[in-house]
């Protein structure tokens, strides 16, 4: 018999009789057939439970089930499970936990549009004690930064088989994120990672679920940090992975560093003056005394771009500021604040260039080792963080594309507002962040020529990290770094039509669907829109109908 | 971080010797204007943590204003039940 196309792993143990069954009956719905069903009783001591199985194993041979002599835990009984298969790919699936009827057949598609991908994961939702389906997680395409802060793709996966065996197979040091160590161990390795943006799996949140939360396996969210923390050794991320004090789901990457590479901070400013909490400021002077008196960086370097008509009392004001560490660059051509950008970058002489706004001011003293932290990682091209406005609410958290058009989702909410899914408070992929506050790699920035002269005003930095993106540089959002931005102080943030439709002409085919959103996202929360609204009532149908002919 | 003066404004100040009582006075002054303002920013913070909340519940009410807005039409489940009845009739 040749090998199936898909080998479904599912460690048992002391399962209920009715949600085992579920579980068996949602895996034989199945609307494509090329599978085997790989069971692992790990010693269970209900006689209910061998008994199912068992009838399951009869009724259809491509139920497969090995019976533990002794319990083993969920690694062990997980490895002996992948010692049954013998398809191409492995599809992890928990005994309580049931699969959309289209889950085999989607992931097949998704396989089947990219025969690079070696790991593919789906959307998800969360099932409650009477069958309801709550809490849909509509995730975005692969983002390796997301995965470091948080277990996103979780269900459904699905792994090639022979990646997982040469990883070795899920590992004993991980108990309880198991899962999350094997998906960083194959996508370190993995060709390509494809997402599958519809709910095909249904987590049960029953008692003794971790869907359920912290207070029923503990263990599994330290193990996750290990995991992590053992996955960015691996990768020579120097961070230390520390789990969030209030959610036990997201992790925080605090920066190592074993050196401080020279930054150089580029401000274009021409000398505005502007009241800042009650008090008028030179907005220059302010943002670069703000950088001296709050950083624990020490290489770094101010290089002020400054217009010609910049008054002599603001230039002599970031001077007394920033002593030693400032580079004066005249600028006396017509406004471009590319080019101005441009100019303070050419006279830059650090290996990291840091883009920022004069109407900023530093809240986080550790903001630059974080920033150093990914800017020096291979792949990565841009990093930003979380920009909050005076007042405290929230002017960036990453930039999101509805449309093929640039926007701030969860714009002017509360600055510590976790957004969907935790999208602000996780690091995460994007396909752009804001230049206010951006850091890239000088080498990076010059292979692509900086910014683009052709958007002077706006959209300049989104261009400018979409061009990374053709290089194969990720840009990264990281939420622990935290600065107040006073926005748009000294020009119109009014987008001109043109800028637009130059936006648009690039790079629409890139932005639309922004691989980092979702389908079923609007504005960064779940919109009931026609796809969600169909898998869902599909969903039902099926359920009704199936029903109907049982009875 | 702290707002300090400018340096135009540090110049204006009495120096010590000169109008203690006035140099005196005028630190007071800046003290309270100081405190005042601690207080404003704070109450803007306050204000700003409303009005995040708020704008949070508004896309919240508009996403939901829009779902019920795609509710299914009752005849049509109506209709859709009527069918399964006559499959479950069939079966039988």
């Amino acid at each position: 018999m040749a090998a199936p196309r898909f080998s479904i792993l599912t460690p048992v143990y002391e399962t209920p009789a009715d949600v085992l069954t579920e579980m068996l009956d949602s895996v034989r719905g199945q609307g494509f057939e090329d599978w085997e069903l790989c069971i692992v009783d790990d010693a269970s001591s209900s006689p209910q439970v061998r008994r199912i199985l068992e009838r399951a194993r009869q009724r259809d041979p491509r139920v497969r089930l090995s019976v533990r002599a002794e319990n083993g835990g969920i690694v062990a009984a997980s490895n002996d499970a992948l010692g049954l298969a013998s398809g191409e790919f492995i599809v992890l699936v928990d005994h309580d936990d049931k699969l959309h009827p289209d889950a085999l057949a989607l992931v097949d598609e998704a396989i089947a549009a990219n025969p690079e991908a070696d790991y593919v994961y789906s959307d998800e939702d969360k099932l409650d004690e009477g069958g309801h389906h709550l809490s849909p997680f509509l995730k975005p395409d692969w983002s390796p930064e997301r995965m470091r802060t948080q277990m996103y793709t979780c269900h459904l996966s699905v792994f090639r088989r022979s990646l997982v065996e040469e990883v070795g197979g899920f590992d004993a040091d991980f108990e309880g994120s198991q899962d999350w160590d094997l998906v960083l161990k194959a996508t370190e390795r993995a060709r390509a990672v494809a997402h599958v943006p519809r709910v095909l799996y249904h987590w049960r949140g029953i008692a003794t679920s971790a869907a359920a939360g912290e207070q029923v396996k503990p263990w599994a969210f330290e193990a996750g940090r290990r995991a992590v923390q053992a996955h960015c050794e691996r990768i020579g991320l120097q961070a230390r992975v520390e789990r969030d004090e209030k959610d036990p789901g997201i992790y925080h990457l605090e920066p190592e560093l074993t050196d401080e590479p020279l930054v150089s901070i580029v401000i274009p400013t021409n000398g505005q003056r502007r009241e800042v909490r009650y008090q008028e400021v030179a907005l220059v002077g302010h943002c670069v005394r703000s950088i001296v008196a709050s950083s624990s960086y020490e290489n770094y370097e101010i290089v002020v771009v400054a217009d010609s008509s910049t008054p002599p009392a603001v230039l002599e004001e970031v001077e007394a500021a920033a002593g030693e560490r400032l580079r004066l660059v005249e600028f006396d051509r017509p406004f471009n604040f590319a080019e101005k950008i441009n100019a303070g970058a050419a006279r830059g002489e650090g290996e990291h260039l840091l883009l920022l706004n004069d109407d900023i001011e530093v809240a986080t003293p550790n903001w630059l080792e974080r920033m150093v932290m990914y800017s020096r990682q291979p792949g990565i091209g841009a990093v930003g963080g979380r920009l909050l406005l005076e007042d405290g609410r929230l002017q960036h958290g990453g930039v999101g594309f509805e449309g093929g058009l640039p926007g701030h989702p969860y714009y002017g909410w509360p600055g510590d507002a976790p957004g969907y899914a935790n999208a602000l408070k996780i690091a995460r992929n994007l396909l752009a962040v804001t230049g206010a506050c951006l850091m890239t790699p000088k080498a990076l920035f010059e292979q692509v020529g900086g910014l683009s002269l052709d958007f002077p005003v706006n959209y300049n930095d989104v261009d400018y990290c979409l061009r990374l993106r053709e290089e194969g540089a990720r840009v990264v959002y990281d939420p622990d770094l935290v600065m107040y931005h006073f926005e748009s102080s000294s020009r119109s943030s009014d987008v001109a039509e043109w800028e637009k439709e130059e936006l648009l002409a690039r790079w629409a085919a890139v932005t639309t669907p922004d691989p980092y959103s979702n389908p079923n996202l609007k504005e960064g929360m779940p919109h009931l829109g026609s796809p969600f609204l169909w898998a869902r009532r599909r969903l039902r149908l099926r359920q009704r109908l199936a029903g109907a002919v049982a009875r | 971080m702290a707002n300090n003066p400018t340096h135009a404004e540090v110049s204006q100040l009495p120096q010590p010797g000169e109008r203690p009582d006035l140099a005196a006075e005028l630190a007071r002054e800046r003290e309270e204007v100081g405190r005042l303002r601690d207080l404003l920013i704070a109450r803007d913070a306050e204000l700003g943590a409303a009005r995040g909340k708020l704008a949070m519940i508004e896309q919240s009410s508009r996403r939901l204003g829009e779902a019920a807005a795609r509710v299914p039409i009752p005849g049509a489940t109506r209709l859709l039940q009527g069918l399964i009845r006559l499959v479950q009739r069939a079966v039988r």
